[in-house]
């Protein structure tokens, strides 16, 4: 079974983006959860969902506390030590930013991934420039990042689930799986 | 077909197909997707039905009572509060025959104000004459509303189907979504026997004598308790046409075990996955009630009767009595031949999460201690 | 940026605000006009869940949340309660969104007010019930995008109007105030806080995120509601007397629908309907009016 966290803050998609990589997930023939943490959200307040992925079907209904993967929208949040609490030994990280906030500690034996997913934002014109959208970059960077699933499966899932902009959203996912890096 | 979608958006494709024809809802935190996604169906053409946008629960239920008394098929979704402010309307709904069908998203009450999942708000409305119907996925959402519409209709009673909130209801995940073809094939128009209208006045509702009353409820107690048996015949038709089985009663490796918890809603879910992981363990079953009202008593005497020892896990709490499934359990196995030593357990108030983890020590609790304590035993948080 | 602190705040920053949330503006400028000697009863809104979770909370007075349509009556139970005890001197402030005064609240509101209870009723209106996600109200203006008016069924009745119903009910004070005029609501709020019986101010609260538009144009937005006049600032007393507050002058609606996307809908034909409608319902409360009163 895989665990996937993504945080990121309210208003930037995070719940969307974990229905899309459940969405990527299910196309590859697995049984899919993806959920909220939840409790009253506001814009700009930290949120987090949570994907899981099994080949059989999932029964159990509970919280997600050893993600193998932890998708963080916003490399801001890195300063917060819980966004990164319960990850597995050897789990790996998928990061928002340019580069890697002073002073930011790798937990243990986990591999760090970052893409400037701002970046593509702006230049797939989505969202605005002081609230750029970048879920559907980041999906596409966990695509290649993790292995886990094809491109191809990522995109069909911004077709489906993404309501507006699809091209766009598209562009921006193919582009954040080619600029997606190990740090 | 099988696509991703919300307990949620589960419940509102249900009641589309089910061709519901008066919808009054107000949004109220985690229903809110409901009454959006039912509102954008009307607004798009695809549900041809009245949505009114009413100013409260209290109307909401009372603009249903209305709208059914008129011969309409009538739908509503709450939580909670929102449930709470509806109850002297749940009353009256049930008195009145209405087969109307109300989803409640289960949510702690106030004070003080959670989010979190408990099962208090529908379960302090089982006095009111209404069937209620637990669900653990999002699959049986949707079929529950179906079977409930029908349900309701044939039996004259309204019909409330439960759901976790958060749990179910903002859980994204694979769902077998039928075709409105499919669904009108099960589910026919509602024609209502008793209705207003002008052609054959009547008039509903006025006051009786005790005698009259004490008839109206000896026959109600009769429906519901032919409700039952009429649930389980829907779902054998249920299961010819869409090939998916529900019962009111349902078990899990009881025969020979050395303990059976019962539970309803998700926390079966998690119990299962427990099951799963726990080959090795000791011999434990399960036992999951889906039906609450009317009280499957008899199938429960025959789900525990020869078992050792069984746990009821309730997420809810009548203070100063207990959990409620406990209650109505224990006191459906008096006199029972064969019946098992009791537990009550207390737990995931609040939305306090229960994981398989948690599952396991209770386990290990439960079969270190014997008998049958009065007292409840509380999970841990 | 280090801001120069005016005075004591009675709000704690941390509160769980939305950037640029006007609840929150108007709820720091009511309670510092209040002052230290005054109860909060809030009903369930975003100024309930901005307020914060156990264990922490943004308010310095005392703070009572009670249930969504009760605002008005258990303020008033507050008072009573109160007085009983030999205070008659704490202000009881009920603070309720367009939900809870509007829909749900009505009875509770007209039930208070038809009696004349001694509490300070004020509802921060975001013209919809924006904790639950942007779900339409009755104090929705016509045309506008929610989640339940969405593109094809847009909101097709018009803004209930709450200040006639009270005004009907001949309470001693009832106004109207917004964020974009700050000294002008705090003077309404102390003149309120000194009379007795139902006082009730109606403030417009942008909300960002349900009326579609960048954050830091809150204010902005407050006060082209004025300028446009879609929103004018008067007061009431007992029922009858009228006085416009100092505006500056007016301007079209245009600025005001453009602005917001909850209004991308609005065709020209809209915005000229919208513009006569506004006209005469200026036009109308002038003439009802006495000379402003103070100063701008």
């Amino acid at each position: 079974m895989i665990e996937i966290k993504i945080s990121g803050r309210g208003g930037q998609g995070v719940v969307l983006a974990s229905q899309i990589l459940a969405a990527a997930f299910f196309k590859n023939g697995m049984w899919v959860q993806a959920f909220p943490s939840f409790g009253a959200e506001r814009r700009g307040a930290p949120v987090s969902a949570f994907v899981r992925a099994d080949r059989e079907e999932m029964t159990l209904r509970c919280g997600v506390y050893r993600p193998e993967w932890i998708i963080v929208l916003d490399a801001q949040l890195l300063q917060n030590p819980v966004i990164l609490s319960g990850l597995k030994e050897n789990g790996s990280i998928l990061v928002n930013g340019k580069e890697i906030p002073e002073g930011f500690q790798k937990p243990g034996e986990s591999q760090v991934f970052m893409v400037d997913a701002v970046a593509i934002a702006h230049s797939c014109r989505l969202g605005s420039a002081s609230f750029p959208i970048v879920n559907t970059a980041m999906a596409g960077a966990f695509a290649r990042a993790s292995g886990m699933i094809p491109l191809e499966s990522v995109l069909d899932a911004v077709r489906e689930t993404v309501p507006v902009e699809q091209e766009r959203n598209e562009a921006a996912a193919r582009e954040a799986y080619e600029r997606v890096r190990k740090v | 077909m099988k696509r991703l979608l919300t307990g949620n958006e589960s419940a509102a494709t249900a009641v589309k197909f089910s061709r519901a024809q008066v919808i009054a809802a107000y949004p109220i935190t985690p229903q809110t997707s409901i009454a959006e996604k039912l509102a954008e169906y009307v607004a798009r053409g695809e549900l041809k039905g009245r949505y009114m946008k009413v100013e409260s629960e209290t109307a909401a239920m009372a603009a249903c009572i209305g709208a059914s008394m008129a011969g309409a098929r009538a739908f509503t979704a709450t939580s909670s509060q929102g449930l709470a402010l509806m109850h002297e309307l749940l009353h009256w709904a049930s008195g009145a025959r209405l087969p109307i069908v109300l989803v409640n998203v289960n949510r702690s009450m106030a004070a003080p104000w959670s989010l979190g999942v408990d099962q208090n708000d529908s379960l302090s409305q089982r006095d009111t004459g209404w069937m209620q119907l637990y669900c653990e996925t999002g699959q049986e959402v949707l079929d529950s509303i179906l079977i409930a519409f029908r349900l309701a209709e044939e039996t004259h009673l309204p019909v409330m189907v439960a759901m976790d909130g958060f749990l179910l209801s903002h859980y994204f995940e694979p769902v077998d979504i039928p075709s409105q073809e499919e669904v009108d094939r099960f589910l026919p128009r509602r024609k209502a026997r008793f209705r207003l209208d002008p052609k054959h006045p009547s008039t509903f509702g006025g006051g009786v004598s005790s005698g009259v009353l004490y008839d109206l409820r000896r026959k109600i107690q009769a429906d519901m308790e032919a409700a039952s048996e009429h649930f389980e015949k829907l779902c054998t038709g249920f299961s010819r046409a869409f090939g998916r089985s529900y019962r009111p009663v349902e078990t899990f490796q009881t025969e020979g075990s050395d303990l059976t918890l019962i539970t309803s809603g998700t926390l079966t879910g998690t119990v299962k996955a427990f099951l799963k992981g726990n080959r090795q363990g000791p011999k434990v079953g399960l036992v999951k009630i889906r039906m609450f009202r009317p009280f499957p008593g008899e199938e429960i005497r025959r789900a525990l009767k020869g078992l050792k020892r069984v746990a009821i896990l309730d997420r809810n709490l009548s203070p100063g009595a207990g959990g409620i499934f406990s209650q109505e359990i224990k006191a459906s196995l008096l006199g029972l031949e064969g019946a098992p030593s009791v537990v009550s357990v207390v737990g995931g108030l609040g939305g306090v999460d229960i994981t398989p983890e948690h599952i396991e020590r209770l386990v290990k609790e439960l079969l270190s201690r014997k008998g049958s304590p009065v007292e409840t035993l509380w999970m841990e948080a | 940026m280090e801001c120069p602190r005016l005075h004591e705040e009675l709000v704690s920053p941390g509160h769980f605000a939305c950037p640029g949330c006007g609840e929150t503006i108007a709820f720091r400028h009511v309670l510092h006009a209040l002052g230290k000697d005054t109860v909060v009863v809030t009903s369930a809104g975003c100024g309930s869940v901005v307020d914060g979770y156990y264990p922490t909370t943004a308010s310095k007075l005392p703070f009572f949340h009670c249930s969504f349509g009760t605002a008005a009556t258990t303020a008033a139970g507050v008072k009573a309660g109160l007085e009983m005890q030999g205070n008659r001197r704490t202000t009881v402030l009920a603070w309720a969104g367009d939900g809870g005064t509007f829909d749900i609240g009505l009875q509770s509101l007209s039930g208070a007010a038809e009696r004349n209870e001694d509490i300070l009723y004020v509802c921060y209106d975001n013209e919809a019930y924006m904790n639950t996600g942007v779900q339409r109200s009755s104090a929705t203006p016509k045309g506008t995008w929610t989640t339940t008016t969405p593109k094809g069924a847009l909101e097709d009745r018009p803004k209930k109007n709450l200040i006639a119903i009270l005004a009907a009910h001949e309470i001693p004070y009832l106004s109207t105030a917004t964020v974009a005029y700050p000294k002008d609501l705090e003077g309404k709020i102390r003149r309120a806080k000194k009379m007795k019986g139902f006082r009730f101010i109606h403030i417009l609260s942008p909300c960002p995120p349900g009326w579609v538009y960048p954050p830091e144009k809150t204010v902005r937005i407050a006060r082209l509601a004025v300028l446009s006049r879609i929103f004018p600032l008067f007061e009431i007393e007992n029922g009858n007397e009228y006085s416009l507050s100092p505006m500056e002058e007016k301007m079209p609606v245009t600025e005001y629908i453009r602005a917001q996307g909850r209004f991308r809908n609005f065709t020209e034909e809209d915005i000229a309907a919208l513009q006569k409608n506004v006209d005469r319902a200026w036009e109308d409360l002038v003439a009802r009016s006495r000379p402003a009163r103070g100063k701008g």
